[in-house]
């Protein structure tokens, strides 16, 4: 007895630390499996990503780099310690998170590789940018807006809930769930208003001089990213305008088209001014759509070939199940603010020479970042690859030594350019869209010219 | 006797809890990107993970994954930069400078500057009185005018036979071009939101203005380049646009950079009973220069004069004893002043220290007037403050510039360095020396006369 109990009691007490032992051995196998046996869907996660956004670092006056002092041997990070060891011992000012200093640095650092495509983002940023390329988010379904020191609904997102519940364009926000929010951020304003489906968020609403209450349920919001309608319903040509290239690009794309294939189209316009890119898989689907196979064999197929900085080019091809347009007459609409994927997409076209390209010289990014999520949920867009059409042409832009661009450099020239007229609102305003009419124009005379060669006798 | 257990159940038990240990491990490895470093990368990782003491502080993001430091953050883009960044970037030296300039940047402070090594190296020489550029001393100033904050280059003390003062510089002119490039007052974000203010414009003309203000932007000069301009180099003849107060439009200034050479301390004795010292900054050599000087002083002199006009002041420095002036400073107010608590001074907001200098067997008990301008700034303000309040000197000449900071000035590996605001100074009885020092006896220089050095002469004599 007395033997058997002390040897349950050296079994118990070895118990523990072996299990916990093996257990953490096991962990550890777990974690380092990742290197030898890669997680495909966490690599998915890391996808490259071509950039989405054209902001403020594109008029390049922050990029302010100090020579550095080459005969000395540098160690960034010894550096960066003794300066956050100085500024906590030193500074006089107060409140300066180590975190925050930290965050500022890297972008100091980013800053001198004089590359207005990489960026650093905070979890904040990072959380918005990962909703923007899913297209689509947990709330109301609104965009919101600054305006001197209110905060404004600028557009409701078609079918959301902000716009079931009746919220226009231009109203004030002054209450979210009671609470006042004058002197708040949009970004504060915007966390306050998301949150789970089905929840529901109480604002109060300036309009005019009406002050007006809603009461609206949250729900899952889709972004629309696709516009289109039968721009001319007698020559029957279809318009569709692509704001971006997210996970939602394809599905909508493809049921706008097929609808317009529907209601009988016979040319098409596809809209990319604006767009400031996206995913660069998404970009190669959409090409798909327009671009049939094995239309120009020398260039095999080609979309885009990405050649990384070690030097190495990868090619990516059009897919054949992807193909949708039937060969009808399409023009593609581009301007200065079609970059990227936008690009991308239109350089096939144009290469294979399966639609006419109408409108302005386009951005000229030919830069594909790579985005790494870091391990405090901030993350890292960095450019990693230059990437060129079917026809391998350089379409970066060119730049001085200070780094500014030099105007009427890279991009894609369209095969007719058109400006825009002044007084042009924008999208909404078709009339006096010079580019547009331009458009459809070119399918118009397309469309008689060829409608009498093709048509068959008897089918009318 | 108990029941005998069947082996099966804590085996399957424990192979279920390695099975979900293992997943679980390898969940949480796949959220974190990966160094790409064939061996151990588990080992990396969790070692610098642990790299966190380094900075030495206790706030970490707490996340899911656990907390992580920022120093692992900083660690993991630099890697990612030097190893997948689409050019090769060789030059570390340049991605710390950046890092570090942003960093100071951040603190929004006017008077913490950042160095680049060029500049760093000039101004180093001139904390030890040896000036190239335009001979003077800048700061950065700022304003508040209808919601924009602007930033001034501001002359603070022109040097004697400065280019500078050749030129006709006074303290408190604000430099607003050089060669008619205009010197960045304020961020582009300034005009961009006065642009989306106005209401009237269609989308072409929003592009053309937006345009017009990106070339603005990137014509002018950004205020650190132009501080290396004005304070590096010699034979190179520049334009200046200048704002004065009281002058409604700005003057326009030619001059030529060249080196300019400071004594630290002069001192020559005046009607055969007066003394007249003349201390140009504070730093190490002054130290020694007045210690030297003030020791051997005849003791029975009628008074002296201490001419504190045109002194920046000086820096603090933790390593660099060359430019440190806090301590010649002490050393001087030592010798002039009973000792003990002779000024304040605030390392952190709102937390006043006694400024305490050592108490000397026999110090200088003479009668002295201490001479000011507008150029006598930040450490000459603490002094001429403390010797008018423990020793009975009185001011004389104009208000002096009203800093009331102290700088240190730090090194780094890299060859660059920074300025920075450590701490506020005050008067013993507690006021802000930012306001400046009104003097006892307000005198206005006048040209080819030292009026106030007469003015102090007068005072001594009676």
């Amino acid at each position: 007895m007395t033997s058997n109990s002390s040897s349950s009691l050296w079994y118990r007490l070895a118990f523990v630390p072996l299990m916990a032992g093996l257990l953490s051995m096991t962990f550890l196998l777990g974690y380092a499996s990742n290197d030898i046996w890669p997680d495909r869907e966490a690599i998915a996660r890391r996808a490259a990503y071509t950039i989405p956004y054209l902001d403020a670092a594109d008029l390049g006056v922050f990029s302010e780099t100090p020579p550095a002092d080459t005969t000395r041997i540098s160690d960034p990070v010894a550096d960066y310690r003794a300066a956050i060891a100085l500024i906590r011992r030193g500074y006089y000012g107060t409140g300066h998170d180590t975190r925050k200093l930290t965050y500022e640095a890297i972008r100091g650092m980013l800053a001198t590789l004089r590359d207005p495509f990489t960026s650093f983002m905070e979890p904040e940023e990072w959380e918005r940018m990962e909703a923007e390329t899913k297209g689509d988010f947990e709330g109301i379904g609104a965009y919101l807006t600054a305006e001197g020191h209110d905060v404004k609904i600028a557009e409701p997102i078609e079918n959301s809930p902000a716009e079931k519940a009746g919220l226009r364009p231009d109203d004030i926000v002054i209450s979210v769930n009671g609470k006042s929010v004058a002197g708040k951020t949009v970004d504060e304003v915007v966390k306050l208003i998301k949150g789970k489906p089905g929840s529901r968020v109480h604002l109060g609403i300036l309009r005019g001089k009406q002050h007006l209450m809603f009461t609206i349920t949250r729900a899952r919001v889709i972004t629309p990213v696709v516009k289109y309608a039968m721009e001319d319903p007698e020559a029957r040509i279809g318009y569709i305008a692509l704001k971006q290239f997210n996970e939602r690009s394809m599905d909508q794309l493809t049921r706008a088209l097929e609808d317009l294939k529907l209601r009988g189209a016979r040319g098409l316009i596809l809209d990319l001014r604006d767009n400031p890119g996206g995913l660069l898989e998404v970009a190669v689907q959409v090409a798909s759509v327009f671009v049939p196979r094995d239309e120009v064999p020398e260039l095999r197929n080609t979309v885009v070939f990405i050649k990384e900085g070690n030097g190495q080019e990868t090619r990516k091809t059009l897919r054949s199940d992807l193909y949708m347009l039937d060969r009808l007459p399409l023009v593609v609409l581009v301007d200065g603010g079609s970059a990227s994927a936008s690009e991308i997409v239109t350089a096939t076209i144009k290469d294979y020479g399966v639609g006419t390209i109408v409108g302005q010289r386009t951005y000229g990014k030919g830069r594909v970042q790579t985005l790494f999520p870091l391990e405090d949920n901030s993350a890292l867009r960095l450019t990693t690859a230059t990437y060129y059409p079917p026809r391998h042409t350089d379409i970066n832009f060119k730049t001085d030594e200070e780094g500014n661009r030099i105007p009427d450099t890279g991009g894609i020239v369209p095969d007719i350019e058109v400006k825009p007229v002044p007084g042009w609102k924008g999208l909404k305003d078709r009339k006096n869209d010079a580019q547009l009419q331009k458009a459809l124009a070119v399918l118009r005379e397309r469309l008689t010219s060829t409608s009498t060669l093709q048509i068959p006798a008897g089918q009318r | 006797m108990r029941p005998r257990r069947r082996p099966e159940g804590p085996v399957l038990l424990l192979v279920l809890a390695c099975a979900v240990s293992f997943f679980w491990g390898r969940h949480l490895g796949s959220r974190v990107t990966r160094p790409r470093i064939p061996g151990l990368p588990v080992l990396h990782r969790m070692l610098s993970a642990d790299a966190e003491g380094a900075v030495g502080d206790g706030e970490f993001v707490g996340t899911g994954a656990g907390a992580v430091a920022p120093q692992a953050i900083f660690e993991d883009v630099l890697d990612k930069v030097q190893r997948e960044f689409v050019e090769t970037t060789s030059d570390t030296a340049r991605l710390s400078n950046g890092a570090l300039a942003r960093m100071f940047a951040s603190l929004d402070d006017p008077r913490t500057l950042f160095l680049d090594p060029p500049l760093r190296r000039a101004r180093q020489e001139a904390l030890m009185g040896r000036y190239q550029g335009i001979g003077a001393t800048l700061a950065i100033t700022r304003s508040q005018k209808e919601d924009v904050a602007y930033r001034h280059l501001s002359i603070v003390a022109v040097l004697p036979g400065s280019p500078a003062e050749k030129a006709g510089l006074k303290p408190g002119d604000r430099l607003t071009e050089i060669d008619g490039r205009w010197i960045i007052a304020y961020s582009v974000a300034a005009d961009i939101s006065r642009l989306q203010a106005q209401k009237d414009l269609d989308a072409l003309q929003r592009r053309e203005n937006l345009r017009q203000i990106a070339q603005k932007f990137q014509n002018g000069l950004p205020i650190h380049r132009a501080l290396s301009q004005l304070m590096i180099g010699q034979g190179r003849s520049m334009r200046l646009t200048v704002q004065r107060t009281g002058v409604p439009h700005p003057l326009q200034v030619t001059l030529t950079t060249a080196a300019t050479q400071l004594s630290p301390v002069g001192f020559r004795t005046l009607d055969g009973q007066i003394g007249y010292l003349r201390i140009a900054q504070f730093n190490r050599e002054t130290g020694r220069t007045l210690t030297g000087l003030l020791d051997r002083m005849d003791r029975k002199m009628k008074g002296l004069v201490i001419d504190l006009r045109a002194n920046p002041g000086g820096v603090r420095s933790e390593d660099l004893d060359e430019v440190d002036g806090v301590e010649p400073a002490r050393a001087l107010l030592a010798r002039l002043t009973p000792g003990g608590k002779v000024a304040l001074i605030e390392r952190k907001p709102a937390r006043k220290q006694p400024f305490v200098v050592p108490r000397v067997a026999r110090p200088l008990s003479l009668p002295m007037v201490v001479l000011v301008d507008r150029g006598t700034a930040g450490l000459s303000e603490l002094v001429a403050a403390a010797l008018r309040d423990t020793a009975g000197a009185r001011i004389v000449g104009t208000r002096t510039f009203g800093d009331g900071i102290l700088p240190l000035f730090a090194v780094f590996k890299n060859g660059s360095g920074v300025e920075m605001t450590t701490a506020r100074l005050f008067t013993i009885r507690g006021d802000d020396l930012a306001q400046g020092i009104k003097p006892d006896i307000t005198v206005t220089e006048e040209a080819g006369q030292d009026a106030p050095l007469r003015r102090a002469l007068a005072l001594l004599e009676t």
